[in-house]
């Protein structure tokens, strides 16, 4: 019998292809809602989403805020925001998530690397699930990557928005100094996500690690994703237009889209070196 | 009229001057009867959206307005707005606030909020909940007066002036005032069928014996008049000495307007307003 798996996810790694493939047979089979409106739970804010207040002119990103909406759970966008931290916010939204399974409810949702700040609390609530941790090799390209989508704010590219995706990527980016410091965040951050591999071996909780570089192509990531399901029935339940709704993949040198390239990618290795991130790959 | 004064609580169509007189109350309310406020600008607690909030979704730019959301914290009531709104009727929002002001109360915290027409779709509910307070509701008795100011505000999106210590809008209130709004947006059948049923509580009141004052905006032109009328509502003329010096700086201006000249369209909309206020009753 198939697990129903449960995505430790940092960013950039092709989580949401996977993840999305994955949904019709988890959603249909294995009988985990979706969820409405986000599927990244635990992810803090949206930088897609936005408050303006007419009166001051200000404006905020919104904080992820889910909701029991008719018995069943939905995120919504709030401001101000309602919590002081991360935990405080991971914690809410357990509660809800336990409230939902004792009224028979359980969601599948895509944990991203916020939860390193209750990563116990979030493993133990989905302690019956299939972990999958999605990595990437190429350390120096995640950082691009990040780096690319946190400033185009397109973080995926897919069908209905390739248009613009592609406007935009060949507008290329400057990295501003102030968002190179948020490299050590984000490395940090990946670091403790990725050393939960060893929490789960220690746990005995059955995991799978996936990793960018293996999934290149359609083929790969069905194979990666029998194995993560044990099963290849899962095919069966893919509707026929899948591949419409899926991430595009589109491969890009980040030394050509980095206009100033030549000036951060320094940084960014004396970063990844100082973040002893590779340890954990 | 009790000796003692109850804490009064507010149904309170726009346009009524009720902004006035709940700010002229409130500090009597909050530091004699032991009142908590909530943060500036969203006292009105019924008010499903606030016209100042945009919600904005970048990707496809479509734009949402801003639910109000309250949350306690235990400690607080802090105002929230939220997107996509999490209900689909006023009952539903209504209900949602009053088990949170239930909560509050349960840990000894009294609000002082002012109710909007909102209230009227849970008015059993909502008068249960309040059944210790006076009730306050204001009327206006020039219809067509109401509804133009109604209408000149929501197009313009400007419903105070107000130069008080935290907010300043004088210039840009006035630089509307005087450049006038072409009224677009002249559907009030909703403000006024709501205004009407805000209007026909005074029965259900007196069925249910709850103490009320009916405050007129005719009839609060002057302090004078607003101190006589909260005087009346308190049932003490102490209130009085809570009353800071500069109060002025925390009520609304008080502008009157010729809306013949400030609604630029006037000659072609104020059949239109007469019609919608014969159609609703109000009358």
């Amino acid at each position: 019998m198939s697990k129903a798996p449960f995505f430790i996810s940092a960013p950039r790694t092709r989580s949401s292809v996977l993840f999305e493939t994955a949904q019709f047979y988890v959603e249909n089979v294995l009988n985990k809602k979706s969820l409405h409106n986000h599927k990244e739970l635990f992810l803090e804010f949206s930088r897609n989403t936005e408050f303006y207040d007419l009166k001051t002119d200000e404006r905020n990103i919104a904080e992820l805020y889910p909701v029991v909406k008719n018995n069943l759970l939905d995120v919504h966008y709030i401001y101000p925001h309602v919590f002081d931290t991360r935990k405080e916010r991971n914690l809410y939204k357990l509660k809800l998530l336990q409230q939902q399974k004792d009224n028979g409810y359980e969601y599948n949702t895509k944990g991203t690397v916020q939860i390193i700040d209750t990563s116990t609390e979030v493993i133990e609530f989905y302690n019956d699930r299939h972990f999958v941790l999605t990595k990437r090799r190429n350390i120096e390209d995640y950082v691009c990557s990040f780096l690319v989508a946190y400033i185009t704010k397109f973080f995926h590219a897919r069908h209905h928005n390739i248009d613009r995706y592609t406007a935009r990527i060949d507008e290329k980016v400057h990295v501003d100094t102030n968002i190179i410091s948020n490299i050590y965040k984000l490395l940090d951050q990946t670091r403790e996500l990725w050393k939960l591999e060893e929490y789960l071996k220690q746990q005995g909780y059955t995991y799978t690690v996936t990793y960018y570089e293996d999934l290149d192509t359609q083929d790969k990531i069905n194979n990666c994703l029998t194995d993560i399901l044990g099963t290849s029935d899962w095919i069966n339940h893919l509707p026929e237009n899948f591949e419409n709704h899926l991430p595009i993949k589109i491969d890009k040198v980040y030394s050509d889209i980095i206009k100033n390239y030549d000036e951060v990618i320094p940084v960014i290795r004396q970063k990844i070196k100082e973040s002893e991130i590779e340890q954990y790959i | 009229m009790s000796n003692i004064s109850k804490i009064p609580f507010f149904i309170c169509p726009p346009r009524t001057r009720s902004t006035v007189l709940f700010q002229l109350m409130v500090f009597y309310a909050v530091h004699k009867l032991g009142l908590k406020t909530v943060p500036h600008g969203s006292f009105e607690l019924f008010l499903e959206f606030n016209p100042n909030i945009h919600f904005t979704d970048v990707r496809t730019s479509e734009t949402q307005l801003g639910e109000i959301h309250p949350v306690f914290n235990g400690d607080e009531l802090k105002i929230h707005y939220m997107s996509p709104a999490q209900y689909k009727s006023t009952s539903e929002r209504n209900l949602y606030k009053l088990s949170v002001l239930q909560q509050a109360k349960d840990m000894g915290y009294e609000y002082y909020i002012k109710g909007t027409y909102h209230v009227v779709d849970t008015i059993n509910e909502i008068l249960e909940f309040f059944n210790d307070r006076h009730i306050v509701i204001t009327q206006r008795r020039d219809i067509e007066q109401y509804a133009l100011s109604y209408i000149y505000a929501l197009n313009s999106n400007l419903y105070n002036s107000y130069n008080t210590k935290l907010f300043d809008n004088t210039k840009q209130y006035m630089d509307t005032l005087n450049e006038g709004v072409i009224a677009e947006n002249i559907d009030i059948s909703e403000l006024l069928n709501n205004t009407r049923r805000v209007y026909e509580l005074e029965p259900l009141l007196k069925q249910k014996d709850i103490d009320y004052t009916i405050a007129y905006y005719e009839d609060m032109s002057s302090y004078e008049q607003l101190f006589d009328i909260i005087t009346s509502i308190y049932g003490t003329s102490e209130w009085q000495e809570y009353l800071p010096d500069d109060f002025e700086k925390y009520i609304p201006t008080r502008i009157d307007k010729d809306y013949t000249k400030c609604i630029l369209n006037y000659n072609d909309i104020i059949e239109n307003i007469r019609q919608q206020i014969k159609d609703s009753g109000l009358a």
